[in-house]
């Protein structure tokens, strides 16, 4: 049986307010509803820790860069948008898949 | 219609590297020199994204932002700054307070400015 890729991903946000908070939850439920449990999720806030963002060489936030799988990936994210998570993550081969989960976003935006 | 783009800075070097850098997109960018009149530019004509300076004579970055999100809760602002500790300390207050905003790193090319642009606003054309 073919082993399932492990995806390892960080994300740098900028602080962590309710708001952001959320964004990182429902990213979460995302990568657990694609994975299952085979990613790990660090996240880093750059107010409180700018020398990871600089050592990184982040230049905007919110950025995830996936370690895992390979290529190294390094992609700015608008927490706002599902399909725009999902295409950061390079799983745009996706996008039909969850076409009905991104109307309901947008759906949530007019609202 | 064209997505429109605000940038305040008052330093012009800054503002010419972001209207060289987008001059090429669709994107339609307006750029002033100070928070007070960025404040006035927000009033009179609806903006998609907002690159905003930090330190400014008169109002500054925090200020400024927290002016506007009285005025539009939903526009993206990216403050433009050094990713320094010593920069960020009224930032966190914003952050506790949930007014949003993101950053964008000071030194800036325009490759990334162009491509932080398309990430941001692209989805929606």
């Amino acid at each position: 049986m073919k082993e399932k890729k492990h995806y390892s991903l960080k994300l740098y946000v900028t602080g962590l307010s309710p708001a952001v908070q959320e964004s990182i939850t429902k990213m979460e439920e995302i990568l657990t509803d694609k994975f299952g449990e085979n990613f790990d999720l660090e996240v880093i806030d750059v107010l409180s820790r700018p020398e990871l963002a600089e050592g990184e060489k982040i230049f905007a936030t919110p950025t995830i860069i996936r370690l895992l799988p390979e290529p190294v990936t390094k992609v700015i994210l608008d927490l706002r948008s599902k399909e725009r998570v999902l295409i950061g993550l390079n799983l745009i081969e996706l996008k039909k898949e969850i076409a009905d989960a991104i109307g309901d976003m947008k759906g949530e935006k007019k609202g | 219609m064209n997505k429109r783009i605000l940038v305040i800075d008052d330093d012009e070097a800054i503002r010419k590297s972001f209207l060289l850098a987008l001059e090429d997109t669709s994107y339609r960018v307006d750029a002033v020199e100070s928070g007070e009149k960025g404040i006035e530019k927000v009033t009179d004509t609806g903006y998609d994204l907002v690159f905003l300076d930090l330190k400014m004579p008169g109002l500054n970055g925090v200020q400024t932002l927290k002016r506007l999100r009285e005025m539009d809760a939903k526009v993206p602002v990216y403050i433009v700054t050094a990713f320094h500790k010593e920069f960020f300390k009224d930032l966190k207050l914003l952050s506790e307070d949930d007014i949003a905003f993101d950053l964008l790193r000071k030194p800036i090319g325009s490759d990334e400015i162009v491509l932080l642009t398309e990430s941001i606003l692209r989805k929606e054309q």
